[in-house]
């Protein structure tokens, strides 16, 4: 059996992967702009993140692949199905999202 | 509709003849700025009902250079140690590229393509593949297994 682990799976790795280091920035944009996606109705779509930037979200895999090669050709960029359990998983990796801490408070 | 048969027996699983290229947009994008495109590797794979998604061995994603895409990770009890919550899986990271499932007729062309794909890395070279089909390649196929017969019929 191979399975994906689903976000927030307890087995997810509570600190950030060392491997995962080349796309740090892009995961945390992506984490840090998360609510927003899932505020404009993107779920399930696929988000394109380069740097500090969500640039857009598609329909499927292939788009986001297409634009992101259109736009930054061979250079690193994140495709990350946008899915709202990743809010808790990467709050292990990058700590609590601003609006949240000041909820807190 | 192309059906490929496949003979297998209980040792080996069934196998089949596929290659593991990059995506096609990489490739187009490759193609575009003249820049050296890798050539497929070849490998053998076995279909697997069991596996989610595919999954291919680090030597392979090292020979095409396939890009870390996504922050996925996949588990598989018994392929590596790691945590105890699935019997010693392994976390994998997730890649871009493309599969063809290889056809022994070419005219018309028979292979299965797939052009984008999100495979899994696995080290699967223990076992003696390097490729595991999963569900995400199967989903769109008819997969007969009939198994007095020892084969298995792949249509698409």
């Amino acid at each position: 059996m191979i399975m994906r682990l689903p976000p927030g799976h307890p087995a997810w790795p509570t600190e950030f992967p060392e491997k995962l280091a080349p796309l740090r920035t892009e995961i945390e944009t992506y984490y840090r702009e998360l609510p927003r996606l899932l505020e404009e109705g993107e779920e399930g779509r696929y988000a394109v993140v380069k740097g500090n930037t969500v640039h857009r979200a598609w329909d499927t895999y292939r788009d986001a692949l297409q634009y992101g090669y259109d736009k930054f050709g061979m250079e690193q960029f994140l495709v990350q199905v946008v899915d709202g359990r990743f809010l808790d998983t990467m709050s292990k990796w990058f700590g609590p999202l601003p609006e949240l801490n000041q909820e807190i408070t | 509709m192309p059906v490929l048969a496949i003979p297998f027996s209980l040792s080996s699983g069934v196998q089949v003849q596929a290659q593991i290229t990059i995506s096609r947009p990489r490739l187009l994008h490759l193609r575009q700025t003249r820049q050296s495109i890798p050539p497929p590797v070849s490998v053998i794979a076995i279909l697997d009902t069991g596996a989610e998604r595919t999954c291919v061995d680090p030597a392979v994603i090292a020979r095409l250079n396939l890009p870390n895409r996504t922050s996925g990770f996949a588990a598989a009890p018994g392929v590596s140690t790691g945590p105890a919550i699935f019997g010693g899986a392994s976390f994998s990271l997730t890649y871009e590229a493309g599969l063809v499932i290889l056809h022994p007729v070419t005219k018309p062309p028979s292979n299965l393509i797939v052009h984008e794909l999100e495979v899994d890395e696995l080290p699967l070279a223990q076992f003696g593949i390097e490729a595991v089909i999963g569900r995400d390649v199967l989903a769109s196929c008819v997969l007969v297994y009939n198994g007095p017969a020892g084969s298995v019929t792949l249509a698409y």
